[in-house]
């Protein structure tokens, strides 16, 4: 049941990505392009994204029986994971809506 | 497109487009026969540049300081970036045709200006971009760095002000960009 949650959100994601990417390249450059490459990297930049999200939305659900395990050093370091896979998804959309 | 072709046709366009007097029928004519090369992607032709704008002091002129300048630019960015033309792939194709048809046009300088005045403003804003996920990326490490410090000294309202303080710091205190030094 999980699984599929995030196959969802996967697709809804890639697709809110890829019309902001278009809709910023034509904005820039009148034109609606986007190569199969380009694709790809933003389809595994959005997962990477939402791999970020969910390790932090599991910080927070289990945030009691994790602090028992992994102490709040541990919870902290999930939660920059988490921060890190989202910026750097984030900067592969904006990298590649800024380019024409 | 080599560094020395992309390098003299930028230097070549920027000097047309600072013309503000008529080009002269002759000189005209030799541009086109320039543009009408470039479209068929015959780019020796760029190599004539040089010799072709010595018919005119004033293109001349304009040409040696255009190219002395892009030479400074692209030394002091010590070879880390390309140049302005994309000198290799499809947008250096793009770039051949667009300039072939500016060099074909009947009001050359003009067209020159306005092409050279879009590509200026692409250009900021792209380097605008990457400065911002340049800072980013900095902020992110530093602040990383200082909730991992705050939650070690102070559990997890130490964390949250660690790296909020840590993220400010590395935010203001980011090295001189390139988009800042444009300014």
């Amino acid at each position: 049941m999980n699984q599929k949650y995030l196959y969802a959100a996967w697709l809804i994601f890639t697709i809110i990505a890829i019309s902001v990417v278009l809709f910023i390249r034509f904005h820039r450059t009148s034109k609606w392009k986007l190569k199969f490459d380009e694709l790809f990297n933003l389809a595994f930049a959005v997962f990477g994204g939402i791999s970020g999200g969910y390790l932090i939305c599991q910080t927070w659900l289990y945030y009691d029986a994790l602090q028992k395990l992994v102490s709040n050093e541990g919870l902290v370091a999930m939660a920059l994971g988490g921060l890190a896979s989202i910026w750097f998804c984030m900067r592969t959309i904006g990298e590649l809506a800024g380019k024409s | 497109m080599n560094p020395f072709e992309a390098r003299t046709l930028e230097a070549f366009l920027r000097a047309v487009s600072q013309m503000e007097q008529p080009l002269s029928q002759d000189l005209a004519q030799e541009i086109r026969r320039v543009g009408r090369a470039l479209e068929n992607h015959e780019l020796g032709v760029i190599r004539e540049i040089p010799s072709l704008v010595e018919r005119d002091v004033v293109l001349n002129e304009q040409y040696q300081l255009a190219y002395r300048s892009l030479l400074n630019h692209y030394q002091a960015q010590e070879h880390t970036k390309s140049l302005e033309i994309p000198v290799n792939g499809s947008t250096s194709l793009d770039f051949e045709r667009q300039i072939a048809q500016i060099l074909n046009t009947d009001n050359i300088p003009i067209a020159a200006k306005k092409f050279l005045s879009r590509r200026d403003s692409q250009l900021t804003d792209a380097s605008k971009q990457s400065d911002f996920w340049k800072r980013g990326d900095r902020v992110m490490a530093i602040a990383s760095g200082g909730a991992f410090l705050g939650v070690l000294l102070a559990q997890i309202p130490g964390a949250i002000i660690g790296g909020l303080i840590a993220a400010i710091y590395a935010w203001f205190t980011a090295p001189q960009t390139q988009s800042d030094r444009n300014v």
